[in-house]
């Protein structure tokens, strides 16, 4: 784990592809793109690291934003979007979708559950790369993030 | 009116009251018998009933029994006597004066007075006096003349019988003045057997002559019947009297004829005054019912005249025209100048003429009283039309024919309505026979009144079997008391249910089997009562169509939602590895290019352009298949506006490109605007492509018309493609080019087709090589 400043908060990267993690690890690099990465491989892996219950009585983390896959095993992408956008506590929480699909359904029922953004991975890694690049401009340097949330109880 | 009756055909001369000549006849017979009795016993009164020296002489007596009897045989006519007996009597007592007066002309006596108890006429004496010979000849030819029916012998029978009563009224007189002067010595009883024969004689004809004059109804009659008898009776009475005083001698022969005069002018001018005012109002009666007669006839005349349908019209009895309502000129075209006058048989088809109609019409009607026929007759202009005629003879009250009344009605019009309608019963007749449906009627209960060949071939009963059956016939068991419910509730209360509906039911065969049909009811009232017609089809043929319709649709509808999720994971997962095969090659080529030749970095290089462009494949792959899944949602598409949009964003992509776009303005279609977005991109994209070798490409979007339809194209002058691979054009992964001259993944015309197809429409191409491309689309 790298050091970070306050203001570098975290990222939670909800993926279960390895190669697709290596990639977006690889992309936000070539973008220097310092913040920490915590990966779930799965949705319920996903919300225990959100809700602070998992197994390990670990404690909720607080990431400044959530790149969250949709088609996840145990417990899918939108179904761990409405979780997020349902708790007090991660409500405010940004949310971007990064999927390989560009569906219909998927950007209608991802737009419905309240989600901020909605990028798909391109194949072509180049273009994979610029659309990191913005992706990490916009939501981790331009856009003025929540109030941080009172810490949980 | 003429005295005797018209030919041999007028009314029974006895038809008349006989009862005044038979009492008078009787009378005079009474009055003979008791004189011949009176002589027989002896009894002076009954031969003389006034003191004096005149008698009924015997003969004289018989004479007035033959008269009598005569007289009443006249009136009686029994059956069993033959008709000349009462003329032989009349002449037996004629031949008795004539003798007597004879005798007296040439002075002898011929034995007469004596015939009859000789002895006792001798002792009176008695004898017949001249004046009562006269008075037997009159009589007794008056008698023998009355059945004769000429018009100069029954004035001679009048005359004969008037001149008896002045006769016997003479004596009449004379016997009550107590004159011998008048009584021409025939006896009282003899003058009044006289009277009363004379007056039987003057009845036995009442229509007739004097009889006639008293018996009219007429104002003549009332004041005959009311002055002749003050006329014979105040002057005799007031004479009476007046001589009656005179001989009592209350006054002189001045003085009481004096009187006599006055008091009959009085009376007489009182009773005159009194019949005249009666006669005056009688009349003034008479004028006012001849007014509301005529009143009467002049409506009828103008009723009859402004008649327009029926012709109206008098014929005489020889059946010229004697009469022409406006009907009669609105049917016929005759105006009553030109026609009055001339003969019926103007109306008549020449070969009807020919054949004896008209004739024969009239001679009918004579004789039946009507005649009514239906045929052709004539207008004045010649043609022809089906008339109605009815001829009915006009009488008068005596039966004497006056005429004929003819009523004609133009049928033309009503035998074309007839014939119209006879062929349109004939043609719905030929409709319900040649129907393939089921066509059945009912009445109110239910019970089957039609049943056309439809019927007996879908059901298997022919209308023999079924007619009067109930309907609940041709249903299965279990829906027959529903239907019985329902029948009856609609005859109570209208609420239909099934009528003026198509409803689906169960149908059973004669044969027992149940099939699907389709009933469409309607009821119509015949008079009081509610019928229904049942149309019905057997559709179980349609039913299994039907049934293999909604297999196909369940199987595409599973076939859908299984390509839906085919779809859905393909987007997801095939495209994942693509990208690791991408994304791990540039980081070779990244971070390890100084252990990579040439060669490697090539290789590399390949292997992410197979990537990227299976990734391509993977897209339009999925953008064909979305094309059919997703619901369309027509509306107006402005063609014009989306191929500007497309043609900016194309420039955009690739400014170094020469293209001149030619977009007709306000090209609006009604589609699914996203379709159609993806219609134009492929095909804009593809002449976008195909132009890429030329300096100046030149892309048209614009409208012509194709079979009558608007044909929307997009025309290019670019590489364009042999005709005869214009069959694989729109096949999906069909190319036509190679990869190196133009990419692409033969996916897009296949895309549009479908949209196309979608949209009830076609698509096509017309090209030739290196002479560009033009691509039309129509919609439905």
């Amino acid at each position: 784990m790298t050091q970070k400043t306050m203001s570098q908060r975290m990222i939670l990267l909800v993926e279960d592809n390895p190669d697709d993690e290596a990639l977006t690890r690889r992309a936000l690099a070539k973008n220097n793109i310092q913040n920490e990465v915590r990966v779930a491989r799965d949705g319920a892996e996903a919300l225990e690291l959100l809700f602070g219950t998992g197994g390990q009585g670990g404690h909720a983390i607080a990431p400044e934003l959530v790149l969250l896959d949709l088609k996840l095993p145990k417990v899918d992408g939108l179904e761990v979007l409405r979780r997020i956008r349902a708790d007090e506590r991660t409500r405010l929480l940004p949310v971007v979708i990064l999927t390989s699909s560009r569906e219909e359904r998927d950007l209608v029922s991802g737009y419905g559950l309240g989600a901020n953004s909605y990028i798909r991975k391109p194949v072509d890694f180049g273009q994979f790369l610029e659309a990191v690049r913005q992706l990490g401009l916009y939501w981790l340097v331009l856009n003025e993030p929540p109030p941080p949330r009172r810490p949980a109880a | 009116m003429s005295a005797a009756p018209a030919g041999g055909h007028g009314p029974p001369a006895r038809a008349y009251p006989i009862a005044i000549p038979r009492a008078a006849g009787g009378a005079a017979i009474v009055i003979g018998l008791a004189a011949l009795t009176g002589w027989r016993l002896g009894i002076a009164w009954l031969t003389s009933p006034v003191p004096g020296p005149a008698t009924m002489n015997p003969t004289t007596a018989l004479a007035v029994v033959l008269l009598g009897a005569a007289v009443w045989l006249n009136a009686t006519r029994p059956a069993a006597l033959a008709g000349w007996v009462p003329q032989m009597l009349a002449a037996l007592a004629g031949f008795v004066g004539l003798a007597r007066l004879t005798g007296y002309v040439f002075g002898f006596d011929p034995g007469i007075d004596h015939l009859l108890f000789a002895d006792r006429v001798a002792a009176t004496p008695s004898r017949l006096a001249p004046h009562t010979a006269l008075t037997l000849l009159l009589l007794g030819a008056a008698l023998l003349l009355e059945p004769r029916a000429t018009r100069r012998a029954q004035v001679a029978v009048q005359v004969l019988a008037l001149a008896s009563s002045v006769a016997a009224l003479v004596s009449v007189t004379g016997h009550a003045y107590g004159t011998e002067l008048l009584t021409g010595a025939m006896a009282l009883n003899t003058a009044l057997a006289f009277l009363l024969v004379a007056t039987g004689v003057l009845w036995s004809h009442p229509e007739a002559g004097v009889a006639a004059v008293f018996a009219s109804p007429t104002a003549g009659g009332v004041l005959v019947r009311r002055l002749v008898p003050a006329i014979i009776l105040i002057p005799f009475l007031l004479g009476w009297l007046g001589l009656v005083g005179q001989r009592a001698g209350f006054y002189d022969i001045a003085g009481g004829t004096a009187l006599f005069v006055v008091c009959i002018i009085v009376v007489l001018a009182t009773f005159a005054a009194w019949s005249t005012r009666s006669l005056d109002r009688a009349d003034a009666e008479r004028v006012a019912a001849e007014h509301a007669l005529r009143l009467g006839e002049e409506r009828f005349r103008l009723l009859v005249g402004s008649v327009r349908d029926y012709a109206i019209f008098m014929l005489d009895p020889t059946g010229h025209v004697a009469s022409w309502n406006r009907g009669a000129q609105q049917i016929k075209g005759y105006t009553p100048e030109e026609i009055v006058g001339r003969h019926f048989s103007s109306f008549y088809p020449p070969e009807a003429v020919a054949a004896g109609g008209p004739a024969a019409a009239l001679r009918a009607a004579a004789e039946t009283g009507r005649f009514e026929e239906e045929n052709w007759r004539l207008r004045r202009d010649g043609s022809r039309f089906w008339a109605d005629v009815v001829i009915t003879p006009i009488r008068d009250d005596r039966g004497a024919l006056l005429g004929f009344a003819k009523v004609t009605r133009d049928l033309t019009e009503r035998q074309r309505t007839e014939e119209a309608l006879r062929a349109s019963e004939e043609r719905f007749r030929t409709l319900a026979v040649t129907a393939n449906d089921a066509i059945i009627s009912a009445d109110s209960h239910g019970d089957i009144t039609y049943f056309n060949p439809g019927a007996e071939r879908i059901f298997g009963y022919t209308l023999h079997e079924v007619s009067g059956k109930p309907l609940t016939v041709l249903m299965p068991e279990r829906l027959r008391d529903a239907h019985r419910a329902g029948l009856a509730r609609y005859v109570a209360t209208g609420e239909a249910r099934v009528v003026g509906r198509t409803v689906e039911l169960v149908g059973q065969k004669q044969d027992g089997t149940e099939f699907p049909l389709e009933l469409s009811l309607a009821s119509w009232t015949r008079g009081p009562e509610v019928a229904f017609t049942a149309v019905i089809r057997d559709i179980t043929e349609r039913k299994a169509a039907e049934e293999t319709l909604r297999r196909y649709a369940a199987q595409l509808e599973s076939a859908n939602a299984e390509l839906d999720a085919f779809a859905y994971s393909v987007s997801h997962d095939l495209r994942a590895p693509l990208r690791s095969l991408d994304g791990f090659s540039q980081a070779l080529l990244e971070d390890w290019a100084d252990r990579l030749d040439a060669q490697g970095t090539d290789y590399l290089q390949r292997v992410r352009s197979a990537s990227q462009r299976m990734a391509q494949l993977i897209d339009d792959l999925l953008n064909l298949s979305r094309v059919t899944r997703t619901q369309m949602q027509v509306g107006p598409v402005d063609l014009s506006a989306l191929a500007d949009g497309i043609a900016t964003e194309l420039r955009t992509r690739d400014p170094s490109r020469q293209v001149e776009f030619a977009i007709a303005p306000a090209l609006v279609v009604q589609a699914d605007p996203g379709l159609m977005g993806v219609v134009l991109e492929n095909l804009l994209g593809n002449a976008w492509k195909f132009t890429g070798k030329r300096p100046r490409a030149h892309i048209e979007v614009g409208v012509t018309r194709h079979n009558g339809h608007p044909a929307y194209f997009v025309r290019d002058n670019g590489a364009g493609f042999d005709m005869t691979y214009a069959d694989k054009l729109f096949g999906a992964f069909q190319r036509l080019h190679g990869s190196r001259d133009f990419e692409g993944s033969g996916i897009g015309l296949a895309t549009v087709q479908r949209i196309i197809h979608r949209h009830g429409g076609r698509v096509w191409a017309e090209a030739a090589p290196d002479r560009g491309a033009t691509f039309y689309f129509t919609l439905s």
